[in-house]
């Protein structure tokens, strides 16, 4: 079943009013570690929520993704033992509310690629976290520069692909849970058992697929030999300054580097971010290296999300939540390259830079 | 590795360390390890090797699968891990994981005759295979053998200590190669793409392996193909650099596939449908 045939099939949803939904998250805090926009050095980002109040719901995406709350900038994964290692626990359930659809979508890409049937091994390190991670999605009212997450195909009202989702309307909120998990999140509540929706006024964004679903329009139905050599990857990727701050900021990005560091006699292993946009990423120790050159690295980082991962795990690994176009220090922008890319295929390479 | 967790190694202790190359920089030793918990692979896979406090490195498996007590890995010192690795004795302590990766296709070469041609380092992760096909129980599914092993100077051949074992083998030939003439050296000389010619082989039921630096398996497989060996046949295995073995940290990709888990061992047809980027 798709998400869309099963949505029917789990809790009804129900209304909640802006006190209500503020009490529901207060009990829930003491069940769970709560990630939600917050304001932090006046950027709101999904942090740890210590105060109910901290939470702000309706100000458009963060600026950080939710990433880290399964694949942190830096953990610890395991330490050596005397004659095996042991493995970092990490059992800690935590409920991420507010994560804009856009940042849905990225989680279902990272759950692809380390835990999917396709991926052949399973992260037990992602696995882990997202075990006990519980995701309330909200709808995005406020569009920035730079997202293009409709051309992308994903709908900013609405998704599916979450354990719940909250609408915003008037004071409160529509609950629609989506899985066991979302169902089991407010059954206590007072809200659900007395504010069931009235037929007739569950918000239209519940049901209906978005409007491009399916007919995507930033795709690349291509091959590796008809874009890998054939494009002006150098013009591209005029400008960047090799800083990547593209691949920290984007929520699909997850290349890592195993570090081991010692304290008081005893080793652990950490996993770190790593990113493609370095020369050193893919440098041999006897001094080869296959991608030397700027553009080179900026071509990985646009077909690994358009092509490679599309042709790997059936999904793209980009979004359109417009985090790197408003980040990169070098102007570069993924969208008008790869719609640049697709007008070169449909006019066989004849479009002037 | 814990069947779990991919990422867990297990412990194995260092048996014996052999000093392979015989030139100056001495810059090859082999590892025989006896492992805790020990596992079997495949000729071609390899494994994530650590040093507790000092990281991790992929080394190709280079003794024979069908050796149960011990396994072997062949280490050149190039860099950090390597150096410190090259500082170990027997009785260290050292951490593995794997196998990884997929194999040489040994059933599907069955009833081919074999060259194998490799440069320097990169007889070790053939070795697994050679030692495999002589195997009595497996050598008469393999036809007609030809071995031209190549290195820079007389003293830089590793497991020259099988080489006269190999060399009489039935059905085998065995050739040597060196850079640039050296004294009282008696084979080969020169690069090993210029000298196939030299060595007959059937070019209906041959298939080639060929391991070694890039630009020798470059110049090598273009000269096979030239010859009229389909690439169908010719067989190599790549190196990329690599964290995590399993297709997660986003390192070894050459297009869409992963060297740690779609190879490392690659056709060179295979090869010719992936962008050169390696
Ligand atoms: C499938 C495969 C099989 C290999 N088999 C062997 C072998 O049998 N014997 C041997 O001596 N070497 C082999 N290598 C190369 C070996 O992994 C590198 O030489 C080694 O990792 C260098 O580590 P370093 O710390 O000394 O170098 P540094 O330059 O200090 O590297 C730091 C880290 O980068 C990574 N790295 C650097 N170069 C490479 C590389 N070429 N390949 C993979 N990761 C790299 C490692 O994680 C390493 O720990 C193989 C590589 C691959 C991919
Ligand atoms: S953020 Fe911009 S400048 Fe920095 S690495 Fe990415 S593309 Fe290059
Ligand atoms: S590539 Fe850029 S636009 Fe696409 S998901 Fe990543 S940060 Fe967002
Ligand atoms: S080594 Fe990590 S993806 Fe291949």
């Amino acid at each position: 079943m798709s998400g869309y045939e099963m949505l029917s099939s789990f809790g009804s949803s129900h209304v909640m009013t802006g006190n209500q939904l503020s009490a529901a998250l207060d009990d829930l805090l003491q069940k769970f570690t709560v990630v939600a926009p917050v304001m932090a050095d006046n950027k709101l980002v999904y942090d740890e929520v210590k105060d109910v109040s901290d939470i702000v719901l309706d100000d458009g995406l963060p600026y950080k993704s939710p990433k880290e709350i399964v694949f942190p900038r830096a953990e610890d994964v395991m330490r050596f033992l005397e004659n095996r290692v042991e493995e970092a626990q990490v059992i800690k359930p935590v409920l991420l509310v507010g994560a804009k659809p856009c940042d849905v979508a990225a989680m279902n890409v990272l759950d692809e690629v380390f835990t999917g049937e396709q991926g052949r091994f399973k992260d037990s390190f992602y696995n882990n976290r997202r075990e006990f991670l519980t995701i309330v999605g909200m709808n995005c009212r406020e569009k920035k520069a730079g997202c293009f997450c409709e051309e992308r195909g994903l709908n900013p009202a609405f998704s599916v692909d979450c354990d719940g989702f909250l609408t915003l309307q008037h004071d409160g909120a529509v609950y629609k849970p989506l899985t066991e998990k979302g169902i089991d999140l407010f059954s206590g509540t007072a809200a659900a058992l007395s504010n069931p929706v009235s037929p007739g006024t569950e918000p239209a964004s519940h049901g209906a697929e978005p409007a491009s679903h399916g007919a995507e329009s930033l795709v690349l139905n291509t091959t590796e030999g008809e874009v890998f050599n054939a494009m002006p990857w150098e013009k591209y990727a005029e400008g960047c300054i090799g800083c990547g701050t593209c691949t920290f900021i984007c929520p699909t990005c997850h290349c890592f580097n195993l570090r081991d560091s010692e304290k008081n006699g005893i080793v652990t292993r950490t996993r770190v971010w790593d990113s493609c946009m370095y020369p050193k990423f893919t440098l041999h120790a006897g001094g080869h290296n296959p991608r030397t050159k700027k553009y080179e690295r900026f071509r990985q980082r646009v077909l690994h999300k358009y092509l490679y991962i599309p042709e790997n795990y059936g999904c793209i690994a980009c979004t359109g939540c417009g985090r790197c176009i408003r980040s990169c220090p070098g102007g570069l922008n993924i969208r008008n390259t790869v719609a640049d890319i697709r007008s070169r295929l449909e006019t066989k390479g004849e479009v002037p830079v | 590795m814990s069947l779990q967790n991919p990422y867990l190694p297990s412990r194995a202790v260092i048996m014996e360390v052999i000093q392979e190359t015989k030139s100056e920089t001495q810059d090859v030793k082999t590892f025989r390890l006896k492992l805790d918990e020990p596992f079997d692979y495949r000729p071609g896979q390899f494994v994530e090797f650590s040093v507790a406090g000092i990281g991790e490195c992929t080394f190709g498996f280079a003794s024979s699968p069908l050796i149960k007590d011990h396994m072997e890995l062949t280490v050149k010192r190039t860099g950090y891990v390597t150096e410190n690795i090259h500082m170990l004795s027997e009785g260290s302590t050292v951490w593995i994981r794997g196998p990884f990766g997929n194999s040489f296709p040994l059933e599907k070469m069955e009833g081919s005759d074999l060259f194998y041609v490799t440069g320097g380092l990169g007889l070790a992760p053939l070795r697994p295979m050679i030692d495999y096909v002589f195997d009595p129980a497996y050598r008469d599914r393999y036809g007609k053998i030809k071995m031209l092993m190549a290195a820079r100077t007389p003293g830089d051949f590793i497991f020259s200590y099988d080489f006269e074992k190999w060399a009489q083998m039935p059905d085998t030939e065995f050739y040597q190669t060196i850079d640039s003439p050296a004294e009282g050296w008696n084979q080969f000389v020169g690069f090993p793409h210029t000298l196939i010619e030299k060595i007959p082989f059937d070019l209906e039921k041959t298939t080639a392996v060929l391991c070694g630096p890039p630009p020798m398996i470059k110049a090598l497989s273009n000269a096979f193909v030239q010859y009229g060996l389909p690439p169908e046949r010719i067989y190599t295995t790549l190196e990329m650099r690599m964290t995590c073995g399993v297709g997660k940290c986003g390192k070894c990709n050459i297009g869409h596939r992963y060297v740690c888990i779609d190879g490392p061992v690659f056709s060179m047809a295979e090869l010719g449908e992936m962008p050169s980027e390696y």
